[in-house]
């Protein structure tokens, strides 16, 4: 009982504050989002007409695509990539370790400040034209963030080289806790290098394989910092995703509850998916 | 004995008087701190700002005038994310599309006697605004050299204009330059002054009274030959291929290096050339499609905040600056070719680039941008950003009409939800 009551003494700061950050601004989101309101006069109660909106709004539509494209993307090959540089640099050695921190800096840096440095290098008149300009390959020169198709793969490049270290270093922890002995009994049953990838890596990195995946469909879910840089959701309406889409209802068309209500949706839905992929990764969990 | 006792009074009621004194002097010069909110460009710099406060804070040493930077390309959304955190400056420069809010502060008369009088508007029945100044927009900026080169001489008409950029790149030269990422005004906004604002206001004089009561709509064939004409102008190739990935600052840095003869732009280009004595390039009006002898400039304004606390040291500050000593508000102006709005004109030493901009446009009838007119049929917040993105759009090859149904579907649907 005493225990208990100073474990709750410990986590009340932590409670108090993710409370008062996250709980509330959630619940007020949610209130506000059956309201018509400019963020800053009085507010109109409208009941769900905002939500009804949401199914009726094209360009909301749109970069629900984009944010689907991007997240597809990002979540499948970072999670593959991840989980293949892991192995690489999974021996403690001078070498791996230098590649390890090498992977991990873009992660540690500000994705507004990489952002700045990527579009200087992807603009017309940028790093990379200029360079394929001075090496004779003026074929290959492109307006890569100016038109439509190139400038979403470029979102995604960036957005993979960004978070790619991240989720390398959730394998290698996961990998790393697999027992040696494990390996050796596999190669005392017979198995080969796929053998064991198989049957002893696979399914012991499930928990940290399931903490990587969620971690990488609520941050790119979210994706909004790149885009706003890069391309500001241009050209036009090609590169715009989901928050970008709130951002932009709530604050440059001034539709508070409206921008509330996609908030509110966009929530439900991350929480969705992250239990969804939770219980079935969990189902997979294999105990050591 | 006497004497000690009188002095020892005598210092007793002086150290009572210095201190009530003392009290009195705290109590008369308990600063006050403003904050102002602005922005900085290429032109109108930290300096120029500091160089209105500064002689201010010297005349009124009880207040003080702290800055407030707008960050970012869309300013208006900056303030009302302040304004959400109850942080929004006592006084704000661009305040115009923030007016539909209603959170400003009725102009006192005095102030407003500062002002020509045409150029104070109303909105819900009261001068909320001040006009600090007006900018010129949608002039064409060429690069002589080229012209004298290819033997081309300034436009008279929408004919001449579209030779000249037919001519330009026969040359094998890129005829006009555009920005686009992160200030996408500067794709289609520019042309969109120069033909769009001009003629619609010339078809319709009360065309956003029209749109709000359905009785005009986006989609007509006015507005769909402007932008089929623009759409036309990009398939032929007359726009910078990379323009939609440059900023503003990189697509005017490129068009002062030569990379394309023309540059369709407001006043602050001529601040550019002309700080820089740079006489290497001319300006012209570009022809109206309709034959019209119009041009546009808007009055940029500055605001109280109504729920300030500071709202007298506000409006002194203001008084200062534009009547006072206007040794700062020179300095803005000409940062940026802007131009005086007070009764008692204010004016600058203007260079070759400014003085060609200004009597281009003499004898014309001068209108607002649409998206600037203040009352009660005010472009909703969020068009200009809406209708800059589908200028993308068709730069893109997208449909015309698709994309004028869209303006109309939007421009209702923020009408209603605001």
């Amino acid at each position: 009982m005493k225990k208990n009551k100073v474990s709750f003494v410990f986590a009340l700061p932590a409670f108090a504050i993710y409370t008062a950050l996250l709980v509330i601004p959630i619940i007020m989101a949610l209130g506000i989002s059956f309201f018509k309101w400019n963020g800053f006069n009085e507010m109109t109660f409208v009941g769900i007409d905002n939500y009804v909106s949401l199914f009726q709004d094209a360009r909301l539509g749109n970069a629900v695509i984009n944010t689907v494209i991007i997240a597809g993307s990002v979540i499948i090959i970072v999670n593959v990539l991840g989980l293949v540089l892991a192995m690489l640099v999974n021996r403690s050695s001078r070498v791996n370790n230098f590649f390890r921190t090498i992977f991990f800096i873009p992660f540690v840096l500000s994705a507004v400040a990489l952002s700045f440095v990527w579009k200087s290098i992807l603009s017309y008149n940028g790093v990379l034209n200029g360079f394929l300009k001075t090496v004779g390959l003026s074929n290959l020169v492109g307006n890569w963030l100016g038109k439509r198709g190139s400038a979403l793969i470029c979102i995604i490049i960036i957005e993979i080289w960004r978070t790619l270290g991240y989720h390398m270093m959730l394998y290698l922890a996961a990998l790393q806790a697999i027992p040696e002995e494990l390996y050796e009994a596999c190669t005392m049953d017979g198995g080969n290098r796929w053998d064991k990838f198989r049957n002893v890596t696979l399914p012991l990195i499930v928990p940290g394989m399931s903490v990587s995946i969620l971690m990488s469909i609520i941050n790119e879910l979210r994706i909004y910092d790149v885009v706003k840089i890069m391309t500001d959701g241009g050209p036009g309406y090609a590169t715009e995703t989901i928050v970008y889409n709130i951002v932009a209802q709530g604050f440059s068309n001034n539709i508070v509850g409206y921008s509330s209500a996609i908030a509110v949706v966009l929530f439900l839905a991350i929480g969705t998916l992250s239990v969804f992929v939770v219980t079935q990764m969990g189902k997979r969990e294999v105990e050591m | 004995m006497k004497r000690t006792k009188m002095t020892a009074l005598e210092l007793s009621a002086s150290l009572i008087a210095s201190a009530f004194s003392g009290i009195g002097v705290q109590a008369e010069t308990e600063q006050t701190t403003l904050t102002f909110g602005v922005f900085v460009t290429d032109n109108i710099t930290m300096d120029i700002w500091e160089a209105i406060i500064e002689p201010f804070e010297e005349a009124h040493p009880e207040i003080d005038v702290e800055l407030v930077m707008a960050s970012g390309d869309d300013r208006t959304s900056f303030w009302r994310t302040k304004l959400n955190s109850g942080e929004f400056p006592d006084i704000v420069v661009e305040s115009d599309k923030l007016v539909t809010m209603d959170i400003f502060a009725e102009v006192p008369e005095d102030v407003q006697a500062l002002f020509n009088e045409d150029l104070l508007t109303e909105y819900g029945g009261k001068v909320v605004q001040i006009p600090a100044s007006i900018q010129y927009k949608g002039q064409c900026y060429y690069n002589k050299a080229a012209f004298e080169e290819l033997g081309l001489e300034e436009p008279e008409t929408w004919d001449d204009f579209i030779n000249i950029c037919e001519t330009i790149k026969e040359a094998g030269l890129v005829p006009l330059m555009c920005g686009g990422t992160g200030d996408t005004w500067a794709t289609g906004g520019m042309y969109w002054v120069a033909e769009g604002d001009t003629q619609v206001q010339n078809a319709y004089s009360d065309f956003l009274e029209g749109l709000a009561e359905g009785t005009y709509s986006w989609n007509n064939e006015l507005i769909q030959n402007i932008l089929t004409t623009y759409q036309e102008m990009v398939e032929a190739g007359y726009y910078y291929e990379g323009g939609l990935s440059l900023s503003y600052s990189q697509c005017a840095d490129a068009f002062l290096k030569g990379d394309a003869v023309m540059l369709i732009d407001g006043s602050w280009m001529n601040a550019t050339l002309d700080s820089a004595e740079n006489e290497d390039f001319g300006v012209f009006v570009v022809p109206t499609m309709d034959g019209t002898d119009v041009a546009i400039g808007n009055a940029s304004s500055w605001a109280v905040y109504k729920d300030s606390k500071n709202q007298d040291a506000a409006w002194e500050f203001i008084k200062y600056v534009f009547g006072e000593d206007t040794t700062g508000y020179r300095g803005w102006l000409e940062s940026d070719g802007l131009f005086s709005t007070t009764v008692e004109s204010v004016t600058y030493e203007m260079g070759p680039v400014t003085t060609k901009f200004l009597e281009n446009i003499e004898g014309y009838t001068i209108y607002s941008e649409l998206n600037a007119i203040i009352g009660d049929y005010s472009f909703p917040s969020g068009m200009s950003s809406f209708m800059e993105k589908s200028f993308q759009n068709i730069f893109s090859g997208a449909d015309v009409s698709d994309e004028l149904d869209s303006w109309d579907t939007e421009y209702q649907r923020l009408l209603d939800a605001q």
